[in-house]
């Protein structure tokens, strides 16, 4: 899953920036020769750059050589941390000093890209006002293009506007806020460049002013789009270098501010007082002009893709929300916090998300066990918890709880539908069929409806072969010994498992040559499809997904523009289960804020999602929800898995 | 001088951008395109639902038309071979620059079109076929249906011969068309098989190749196992039908339910099997997806009296008839949708039909999750002398 590309098209700068306002950890590995050697790794841990080599250099060299790169290539690996952690201080200002040096050397030279670079990360990591003002005032009037004239520059520099957007930009990280109050100046994200992020313009602005109370200290940074009307008008170079140490000046200054507003800020989170409430008299996350909604999920571990692809969804959803002019004069913002999947994380990042960034609801968690902390928690905040992705039962009791919305059909209807599936469709001996469980509550959910439907069938459920493996890992290697030994009594697996210990069992079970049938229920279609093509030919036999939404090949009217505003919003984005599932999902939640009307809180919230009754959103069935109902779809479709990865929509009747 | 230089690249522009606008619409006219079998084998079914489509136009272009335009179609034939289909579909999409595509014939020529008519984002409506391609679920944005789907029809088929002729599941085999037709009927019957506990890989199924009558194999092996059953499924064209049932009389196999789907065009079966002679036509049942275009209800007789009017000398029949009612729909939506009309309009008024009551004995609808209208099956039944009688399948 890793991103790559070389130092041509994409600095080290954006990269700096990018991790940055993605709070992602990785690990970018640098190659600077056309082999495979390996000249340097930056670790970014949450955003931070954590680790820095390059050449024998390391720490500040490190840094300081890697932004001067015009050639060479680099590889993103997700996840990966460094062995031991250097302080996140120490190599923060390591960063900033640098990124300040190397602006005023290609300032002395005259060379335009820092105007770029520097902008870029400043953006994300919070110090962009005087960098940006500086670019700002070298852009001359008389061109009112974010790009800085092409003023004479040593050979080998890149030329700002003619850059092509860069592969990894994923657009609608830059809407990101920060991960902490102590990180809090990176909220004020925004673009690279017009050029490269002009479809969420609008976004990062919303963010922006979200931290309202640093407006003041935004003043200098011009909105990207807009440069020109700060700018002087192009004044003879003398002067023009003058003019420029004013605006660092007052730029200065201005972030001088922001930094103890945030600190001001950070403080008053600290005692118990969100920024949100800070700006705003209404309920907590409703400002006068934002919406903050908090998700945690799995950006780390065995689920990581998951809780990517959520993001995905939910943002390229706000976004175009955002784009339209925001609901009722609010822009939405989205907090995103990561717990690896780990329940033992998710009560710490909920308290984040609520407490510290002052979030108004809980949108696309993912997990089951990590819901099971989560809702508690979130209804004794008064907080919504729409949209999660998960199918198990504890989301769903009757009557349902009053915080908690579901989108999707249960586990055990999915598991249920799959057990139909293979007995009328596929016509295989009920009592031939084994499960495959993760061994916790999402497990057991998807379970005991796959178990209820093989004893409509009349086979008890003590006569089922039942396989598990342990949460968070894909280590199956027990399901299949115990699988091997009454191979010669089973035809097909129903799994409820995430998408890396199903691929792995399917690819061990089909290398030691058993003839099966696999279902599993909403594992992440890209991620299962990747694993089984990967490795090799014939894994992707007889492989079948139950999804709670349509096939992202559809040609339905939602679903193309779901592919559109995906192509848009994050290019390059494969379409896929669940970033479809995030976005349908928003698009519910955003009817509902819709019908709650200016004067948004819960209370009114929760009324307006049980007012959507028989909505028809064109995904196979309306959407309905009530009093005594807050799941809207019942919906089932079968994915059956093809040779290239995709998937091809089969009735499961 | 750049005035000049700016003239000469605008005036191309606005007028490609006229052209891209205005698809479909020359003038205050609106043109809709049809690809169907005007030659062939099955060049009786392609006649019969452009006269309805026809007949629909003409008379509401003597009523001033739709918002001041009046509909015209362009009809091509693709003689049922798939091979020339996206041809046909080029021609009046690419060339003739047609608004809609309406009335299409045949289900494995669907196949093709399709695909093209949602990759150009033009409207692909009415096609008569009952083919679940054309129902995905959801709705592909660009495809509406009028009528049922072969699943509902061979289930109306399937339950009728168990639960009124009380014929046993077992006992009932398919002949089917080899291709997409034949394979989305057959995939009704195991549905529908299914729910009566029989196993669909047990059904015996039998075939013959599509714009032939080349029924030899198919009659030989039913013959064979004629002790073991009382009806079979046609889902085949008219004269492949004939043929089959012609050749199994003969051979003495006469006491076996015929049945076949919609798709027949029965009223050309029924002159076929008459003209063999008595005996062979009587008792064959064919599922409808329209109301008898004999019937003396309200829209039918304004059906028969626009028939007379503006094709004077042809018959009522039911593949007119649901030409005329797809047509009739489609105007029902370019009127909601306005006079600024865009696909996209067209489709957003299209979505939102609900219960409209057309008096066909179902109210028609669609919606964002649902692009076929009617779910309604229709019974008849072939008398001696090849003449349609209604017939109650439940």
């Amino acid at each position: 899953m890793g991103l790559s590309g070389n130092f041509k098209e994409t600095s080290f700068a954006d990269l700096l920036q990018f991790y940055s306002v993605s709070k992602q950890t990785v690990a970018v590995t640098v190659r600077l020769g056309g082999s495979e050697r390996v000249d340097g790794v930056f670790y970014f841990s949450e955003g931070d750059l954590v680790g820095a080599a390059l050449g024998g250099a390391e720490g500040r060299e490190a840094v300081r050589r890697a932004l001067r790169l015009r050639d060479g290539s680099f590889s993103v690996e997700l996840g990966v941390r460094p062995a031991e952690t250097p302080s996140r201080e120490a190599l923060r200002s390591v960063v900033m000093e640098e990124v300040v040096r190397l602006d005023e050397e290609n300032r002395a030279s005259g060379a335009p890209p820092v105007a770029k670079h520097s902008g870029a990360i400043a953006a994300g990591a919070g110090w962009w006002a005087a960098p940006d003002a500086a670019a700002a005032a070298r852009t001359p009037a008389a061109k009112p293009v974010a790009t800085p004239a092409p003023a004479p520059r040593p050979a080998g520099s890149q030329t700002p506007a003619a850059r092509p957007t860069p592969p990894i930009t994923y657009s609608t990280a830059a809407a990101r806020p920060a991960a902490s109050a102590s990180r809090a100046t990176g909220s004020a994200a925004r673009p690279l460049a017009p050029a490269t992020h002009d479809t969420t313009g609008p976004l990062p602005r919303a963010a922006q002013q979200a931290q309202s109370g640093g407006a003041a200290a935004q003043k200098p940074a011009p909105a990207p789009g807009e440069p020109a009307r700060r700018a002087p008008p192009a004044p003879p170079p003398r002067r023009r270098r003058r003019g420029l140490s004013v605006a660092a000046a007052i730029a200065v200054l201005a972030a001088l501010g922001a930094v103890a507003w945030y600190a001001l800020a950070g403080r008053r989170a600290a005692e118990g007082t969100s920024p949100a409430a800070a700006t705003s008299s209404g309920p907590r996350g409703v400002l006068d002009d934002t919406i903050v909604l908090g998700m945690v999920a799995s950006f780390t571990g065995s689920n990581k893709e998951r809780g990517r692809a959520m993001r995905v969804g939910w943002d390229t959803a706000i976004a175009e929300v955002n784009e339209a002019g925001g609901i009722h004069g609010r822009r939405l913002r989205l907090v995103a916090y990561d717990d690896g999947y780990d329940p033992a994380r998710t009560g710490p990042a909920m308290k984040e998300v609520v407490e510290g960034q002052g979030a108004f609801a809980i949108v696309g968690n993912v997990g089951t066990a990590t819901s099971a902390v989560a809702v508690p928690y979130a209804a004794e905040k008064d907080a919504v918890f729409f949209g999660a992705l998960s199918g198990a039962d504890i989301l769903r009791k009757s009557p349902p709880d009053r915080h908690v919305f579901n989108f999707r059909a249960s586990l055990g209807a999915e598991a249920a539908a799959a057990v139909r599936y293979l007995v009328d469709v596929r016509r295989l001996p009920a009592k031939r069929i084994a499960v495959l469980t993760q061994d916790d509550d999402f497990g057991r959910s998807g379970q005991r409806g796959a178990l209820a439907q093989l004893e409509r069938y009349g086979v008890r459920p003590d006569e089922v072969l039942k396989l598990s493996y342990p949460r968070n890992t894909a280590d199956v290697r027990d399901a299949i010994a115990a699988l091997k030994e009454r191979a010669a009594d089973v035809d097909a697996v129903v799994m409820t498992a995430t998408y890396k210990p199903a691929a792995t069992f399917v690819r061990k079970t089909k290398d030691a040559k058993l003839d099966l049938f696999y279902t599993t229920v909403s594992a992440d279609s890209n991620g299962l499809a990747e694993e089984l093509v990967l490795s090799g030919e014939g894994y992707t036999d007889r492989v079948l997904l139950t999804q709670v939404v349509p096939v992202p090949t559809s040609g339905a009217t939602t679903l193309i523009r779901y592919r559109r505003e995906l192509e848009r919003r994050a290019p390059g984005e494969k379409p896929g289960s669940t970033s479809l599932e995030a976005w349908i999902g928003a698009q519910i939640f955003v009817e509902a804020l819709k019908r709650a009307g200016r004067d948004l809180d819960t209370p009114k919230l929760v009324a307006a999602l049980e007012s959507i009754q028989s909505w028809d959103l064109g995904i196979g069935a309306p959407i309905t929800y009530g009093r005594a109902d807050h799941q809207g779809s019942d919906m089932v479709f079968g994915w059956l898995l093809q040779p290239d990865g995709t998937y091809r929509q089969v009735d499961l009747e | 001088m750049p005035t000049r230089s700016v003239a000469r690249v605008a005036i191309p522009c606005a007028l490609l951008a006229w052209c891209g606008g205005a698809r479909g619409q020359v003038g205050d006219e609106l043109v809709f395109g049809m690809v169907g079998p005007f030659s062939g084998a099955a060049k009786e079914m392609g006649k019969a639902v452009r006269t309805g489509i026809e007949v629909a136009f003409a008379a509401q272009n003597q009523a001033g038309g739709v918002h001041g335009r009046r509909l015209r179609l362009v009809a091509v034939d693709d003689g049922s071979e798939p091979a020339r289909t996206v041809a046909a579909m080029r021609e009046l999409v690419e060339v003739r620059k047609v608004f809609g595509i309406l009335g299409n014939i045949g289900t494995a020529t669907a196949e093709v079109a399709v695909p093209y008519a949602n990759e150009k984002g033009i409207l692909f409506f009415g096609a008569v076929s009952g083919a679940s391609f054309l129902r995905h679920n959801p709705p592909d944005r660009y495809v509406f249906n009028y009528r049922a789907s072969y699943a509902e029809e061979t289930a109306a088929m399937v339950r009728y011969l168990v639960e009124v002729r009380r014929i046993p599941a077992a006992r009932i085999a398919v002949f089917a068309q080899d291709d997409a037709f034949g394979d989305a009927g057959f995939e009704g019957v195991a549905r529908i098989m299914r729910q009566y506990r029989r196993d669909p890989a047990k059904v015996l199924r039998v075939r013959y190749r599509r714009n032939t009558a080349d029924v030899e194999e198919a009659v030989r092996v039913v013959a064979a196992r004629a002790k073991d059953l009382g009806a079979v499924i046609m889902v085949a064209t008219y004269k492949a039908a004939a043929r089959f049932i012609e050749r199994l009389h003969d051979a003495g196999v006469d006491r076996l339910v015929f049945t076949n789907v919609s798709d027949v065009d029965s009223n050309a079966l029924a002159d076929e099997l008459a003209q063999l002679g008595p005996g062979y036509a009587e008792g064959v049942v064919v599922t409808q997806v329209v109301p008898p275009p004999t019937s003396k209800a309200t829209p039918i007789l304004r059906y028969q009296e626009q028939l007379r009017r503006h094709a004077p000398g042809e018959k009522p029949s039911y593949l007119s008839l649901e030409g005329w009612i797809a047509a009739r729909l489609v105007i029902e939506g370019l009127q909601r949708a306005g006079r600024a009309l865009t696909t996209d309009a067209l489709i957003d008024a299209l979505e939102g039909i609900r219960g409209l009551d057309l008096g066909l004995g179902t109210p028609l609808g669609f919606g964002p999750s649902e692009h076929q209208a009617s779910r309604m099956v229709w019974g008849t039944i072939l008398d001696a002398k090849g003449g349609l009688t209604p017939l109650d399948l439940t």
